[in-house]
């Protein structure tokens, strides 16, 4: 190599994209991470795009107000509150994730682990809910293929989604929960960095977001 | 990673700003409002609470430029997706 390219090559290497760097700001695992949740996002965008279309090709769809009624040990109905106590439910683990996040980087593990804890216990609940609303769902009379509200589509749609969005709350959960030993342990402390949380709270929050939409487009519009 | 971001009190002013807007989108739909700006509404409250959420708890308002750019713009392809599927659905089949 004659020296004009030992310099080129020199000049590359200092570049913001010539390698050893990090362009993005970030470490590559929460890079990584980040790129799995525009992914996911994809996939939630094309389960709530299908069911957009579900909708607007139906002639009719049934009002979730009429459907989604029943609340544990209310004798009367209520429409649509035990999903918004679900929100709230997510909302607020979302909000000890971020505390959780906030207190590692604090090197206060008792916080950490004490948030972690919060966290999980709102998802636990989340899920145990959605299980409730699925078991009453079913129980009314309605699967994959039909129900009683009129077009199968929107049984479908609904087992569809907020199965898969309940699976990544599953996922979430025994993620949070490994988090949470590895943090008992003093596994970040050794390894003097506790982004291993933060990465599992930005997919934790994900999960929050996709509910706010989950929420929006299935059950209010 | 700039740790001074990651402050209590800002997650708890974004938290109760998420329940209130939370509680709005709630108390809009029984008020009986036609039906464009109900919708209207109902997906305004749904996009703050995601930007709420991806800004402050994803930090994602303080990571670098190119990180945001990389992340915000693929989505658009997203609404792009559900604008073209709604367009087919309530044109052409009808």
């Amino acid at each position: 190599m004659n020296h004009d390219a030992v310099l080129e090559q020199k000049k590359i290497m200092e570049s913001e994209w010539g390698g050893g760097k990090a362009p993005f700001g970030v470490s590559w695992r929460k890079y990584m991470m980040w790129i799995f949740i525009v992914s996911d996002a994809f996939t939630f965008g094309a389960f709530l795009a299908a069911y957009g279309l579900f909708r607007v090709t139906s002639e009719a769809w049934p009002n979730t107000y009429e459907v989604f009624t029943a609340f544990p040990l209310i004798p009367f109905e209520a429409p649509m509150l035990f999903v918004a106590m679900m929100t709230f439910i997510l909302i607020c683990s979302s909000f000890t994730m971020a505390l959780a996040v906030s207190a590692s980087y604090k090197n206060d593990r008792a916080n950490a682990l004490k948030f972690l804890g919060l966290t999980i216990l709102g998802g636990s609940i989340f899920l145990l809910c959605q299980v409730y609303e699925w078991y009453h769902f079913i129980h009314d009379g309605a699967s994959l293929t039909g129900n009683p509200w009129g077009t199968p589509l929107f049984s479908a749609s609904f087992f569809m989604i907020t199965g898969f969005h309940g699976l990544h709350v599953l996922s979430g959960l025994i993620l949070l929960t490994i988090t949470a030993l590895k943090v008992k342990r003093g596994f970040y402390e050794r390894r003097g960095s506790y982004e291993g949380v933060e990465i599992v709270g930005l997919y934790w929050h994900f999960v929050d977001l996709v509910w706010v939409f989950v929420f929006t487009f299935f059950y209010l519009l | 990673m700039s740790k001074q971001e990651h402050g209590k009190k800002v997650y708890i002013k974004v938290w109760l700003w998420l329940l209130a807007i939370t509680i709005v989108g709630f108390i809009v739909s029984p008020l009986g409002l036609p039906g464009w700006l109900h919708n209207s509404l109902i997906i305004l409250v749904a996009l703050m609470k995601g930007g709420l959420i991806v800004a402050y708890f994803m930090h994602l308002k303080f990571e670098k430029i190119s990180l945001i750019y990389s992340i915000l713009l693929p989505l658009i392809l997203l609404i792009a997706l559900a604008v073209a599927l709604l367009y087919e659905g309530t044109t052409r089949f009808l």
